[in-house]
Parts: C-alpha cells; structure tokens; sequence
C-alpha cells in the first residue's frame, strides 16, 4: 500500500482526533481541526517517509500534535480575546444543541493541558495502544500514565453534575485522592 | 502476576480500563474491584468518559472528506487546499497546492484526452481531403 492509499484510510480518523483536540476554538472556525489534518498530510507528502520507524498512522498523529501545540501556542492571545467576550464558556459550533452530558465532557476536555488531552484522546478515542501513544508522544511510558491519570481525574471532577448518579456518587472522594505516579 | 491482586496500582486499573492487561492480570483486577467500591467507581466514572467522547466525536469519522482534505478529489491529482480558518492560515495566504506523485500526474485521463484530440485531428485532415478532391 502507497502512502497515498494509508494516508487516505487513516484521514477520517485523523480529522476525529484533531477536532477532539482542537475544540476549544470550534465557534471561531469550525474547520479547525480540518486545517490541522490539512497541514498534517502536507507535510506527510511533502516528506514522504515517515521518522523513527514509526508507521504512517502513528506518524500523523505525531504530527497532528506537533502543528497543533504550534498553533496553540501562535493563536494563544487570540483564545485570551475570545475567552474575554465569552466569560461563561465557549459554546458548542452547532450552537449548543448537544445533550448535556456531551457538552460536559467537551467543556472538561477544553480545561486539559494538551500534553494531557492529546494523551487521553490517543487512548481513549483513537484507540491506540499504550506502546504506540510512547512513540507518537515520544515520552517514556510512566509519564505517558501520568498524563493519562490526570486527565482522567479531571474529567471525573469536572463531570460528577452532569454525568448523572453514578458520578454524583462517587462525589466521596477527591479526583486525585488515589492519582500516584507510576514508576 | 498472581490470581489475587494484593494491591491494585492506578497503572493496573489504566490498563484494565484500556484493554492492555493480561488475561490473568484482568482476572486479578475484576477481583479487586468487587470488592473495592471506591476504585470500582473511578473504572466505571473512566469507561462512562469513553463512551462520552466517543458520543461526542464518532460522528465526525462517519462524514464524508471535505474536499480539501480528499485526495482523489480533483481530476488532476493535486491536493488542493482552501484555508478557512482565520487561526491556522491568515487571510493574507494565498491558496496553497502541492503536487503530490509527479509521476501519477501523467495518468490515464491526461493519455486518453491525448489520444482522442489525435484521432479527432487524423479524422479532420481525411475530411478535408475528402472535400478537397470531391
């Protein structure tokens, strides 16, 4: 299979994982998330053979998270400006009208840190296994863990009113009460 | 690992959420949280968050490519690309192209149009002649 064939199999998915990551800007321009894959697959063709053996799924998405911190970090005082007019939070692009449980969790995933976010939607959306987040990141496993347990702690805590009982149930303990780093 | 977990570490309950443990590790976790509520909880609050994210997101895999990002879109095979956002590309950037496979560029659409603009001449000239001697 050529590059162009996995490039093209592998692109829904792409564009999945970038909109899940990019979210927090959806109302300003909801192809955002396109426009990363966009330059993602730019760069794919351009340089044709992907780094450090990594297959060209995983190298995508390794470039998805590299363009994407480059943007974050480009657009930071945009966002600061959009966040001023928008004190109560920013709304969904089809204009709120996802159930409340969704909202939650898109609302949560936007006050991740993306070291933690993309390391939660590596696993957790995108399915992909713990060794090959390792490579994608390119950090070691424990702190791979790490980000995981944080981001998954603070989904919890910022969830228990809307996700419903279950969670409001586990309203007992604190989020990070049993977070310890993984050696 | 042994079947009874003495101790079930975050990473153990990571793993057993994400589907990265053993068959026996997986065993030894079930147990665990039958009969740790809080923990059973927390697995419970990691699998609802999955569900939601996926809730929430699945459908953008199930839309069909925007052109800009198809790339056997165009006839032509370039990936052509039409800046939208504001944050990623400024307004000021022209519209970029990149020819992608150079050699594929000369493919059978390009051979075919050649081959019948050839014939459709020859076809012209024997008409000519045919007019001129009649």
């Amino acid at each position: 299979m050529n590059l162009r064939n996995e490039i093209e199999l592998v692109t829904p998915a792409l564009r999945r994982f970038a909109q899940a990551l990019s979210s927090e800007t959806e109302e300003v321009a909801s192809g955002c998330g396109d426009d990363i894959v966009h330059e993602a697959l730019l760069r794919a063709l351009k340089f044709e053979r992907p780094p450090r053996g990594l297959s060209v799924r995983l190298w995508l998405y390794s470039l998805i998270c590299a363009i994407y911190r480059q943007e974050s970090a480009e657009s930071q005082a945009v966002a600061n400006r959009i966040k001023l007019h928008r004190p109560h939070g920013l709304r969904e692009a089809n204009g709120g009208l996802w159930p409340e449980p969704l909202m939650a969790v898109t609302s949560a995933l936007q006050k991740l840190d993306i070291e933690t976010r993309e390391c939660l939607l590596l696993v957790v959306l995108e399915g992909l296994t713990y060794n090959e987040v390792v490579d994608v990141l390119q950090i070691p496993m424990d702190v791979m863990l790490a980000r995981l347990g944080r981001a998954r702690a603070a989904l919890s805590g910022q969830m228990k009113v809307a996700s419903g009982p279950m969670m409001a149930h586990g309203q007992r303990q604190a989020p990070t009460a049993h977070l310890r780093l993984v050696k | 690992m042994s079947d009874v977990m003495h101790q079930a570490s975050d990473a153990d309950l990571h793993r057993y959420v994400d589907g990265e443990s053993g068959h026996r590790e997986r065993d030894a976790v079930r147990q665990w949280l039958a009969a740790h509520d809080e923990d059973a909880e927390r697995v419970a609050a990691w699998r609802l968050q999955r569900q939601l994210l996926h809730a929430r997101f699945d459908g953008v895999v199930r839309e069909s490519l925007p052109a800009a990002l198809s790339l056997r879109a165009s006839s032509t095979t370039r990936f052509a690309i039409s800046p939208q956002s504001p944050l990623t590309h400024p307004a000021a950037e022209p519209p970029l192209a990149v020819r992608c496979g150079s050699e594929q560029a000369l493919g059978h659409s390009q051979v075919s149009a050649f081959v019948l603009g050839f014939c459709a001449a020859l076809v012209l000239v024997c008409l000519l002649v045919f007019l001129h001697r009649g």
